[in-house]
């Protein structure tokens, strides 16, 4: 159809590839999660990014012609929006200032900071913080003590410290 | 490959723009400056873009691969700003290891960290919310990114409160 060629062999409906595949993500992620009851969020996350990452390339292996140049740009575009997407659904599912603020916002005379402790104790974070990781196998207990399990976040971890040190000139905000 | 090279070069004037501004001073709302930044260069290379007669099949294709780039940085950067309480726990076992911790150890690490006073005052700092005689309210009428956040949450079911 004229009114979507884009250039050459390329229609601009092939430039939607990778927003296609994200819905097909996002979709895959949250039928997963529901149907597991909540359990596994970062398991289902993985498998809707993968399940995406299918729709994608079926997408463009059967779609428009397109160099590898094109490819790449679309593999890049849907790591890009999935990572986006990653980030959203956690900070729905973990994000303490999202929370707290959610907090504030459900009572028209606002909260103290006594009645924000009450819900958001420390001992009750590091509570289902560990929990958390426990479920995750990222920690796992031996004899009554607890090591690194997985070694995914300590990966996470030492990249965030280095972007740290490079834009804060620290490793952590409490130093 | 253009639409490669041009992004790339799109991102890194960005990048360089935010380490400088960063070094001169810190702004007070960092979320703000990093989408000021972002989209300031966007501007800029739309403007290149016209006058050098881009395609718009070529400014689609950039637009898209350029921003989502750009939000994963400026959605990564509050877990670089502000320490995350799983990720510190990781590191602490990580120190510790291979003597591994108790868990009464872990929690008191955690409760040590005032994790939930730090994200108070970055509500504050950013101009979210406002504190009145010893309460805490939201300002206006509320942050919209945070809406759309907590809105998206509800498909997924109930929030168990307290982390």
């Amino acid at each position: 159809m004229a009114l979507f060629q884009g250039v050459g062999n390329l229609s601009y409906f092939s430039l939607f590839n990778p927003i296609f595949a994200l819905g097909l993500n996002v979709f895959a992620q949250v039928v997963l999660f529901r149907a597991r009851r909540g359990d596994h969020f970062v398991r289902s996350i993985l498998e809707g990014c993968f399940a995406g990452a299918g729709g994608l390339v079926l997408l463009e292996i059967f779609g428009d012609r397109e160099g590898v140049a094109s490819h790449v740009v679309n593999g890049l575009t849907y790591g890009a929006l999935s990572y986006c997407y990653f980030h959203l659904a956690c900070l729905g599912q973990s994000s303490i200032r999202i929370r707290i603020y959610s907090e504030i916002a459900a009572t028209s005379r606002g909260l103290s900071l006594e009645e924000i402790g009450q819900v958001y104790d420390g001992r009750a974070l590091a509570k289902i913080r560990f929990q958390r990781l426990i479920e995750s196998g990222d920690i796992i207990e031996r004899d009554g003590r607890y090591f690194i399990g997985r070694k995914r976040l300590i990966l996470v971890a030492n990249v965030i410290a280095g972007i740290k040190r490079i834009i804060m000139g620290r490793k952590s905000q409490f130093d | 490959m253009s639409i490669l090279l041009t992004t790339g070069t799109l991102l890194a004037i960005a990048m360089l723009l935010h380490f400088a501004v960063w070094k001169i001073r810190r702004p007070a709302r960092e979320i703000r400056s990093l989408f000021l930044i972002f989209t300031g260069v966007l501007c800029g290379g739309l403007v290149v873009a016209f006058l050098r007669g881009v395609t718009w099949f070529d400014l689609l294709r950039t637009l898209l691969l350029y921003v989502p780039t750009s939000f994963s940085y400026i959605l990564t950067y509050p877990a670089i700003g502000a320490d995350s309480p799983t990720i510190s726990l990781m590191h602490f076992l990580g120190d510790k290891s291979p003597d591994g911790v108790t868990a009464e150890e872990a929690t008191e690490f955690l409760v040590r960290r005032p994790f939930v006073n730090a994200r108070l005052t970055e509500l504050l700092k950013s101009g979210l919310i406002v504190e009145q005689g010893g309460r805490y309210l939201i300002v206006g009428r509320g942050s919209l990114a945070f809406r759309i956040i907590l809105t998206y949450r509800k498909i997924y079911g109930s929030i168990p409160r307290g982390g």
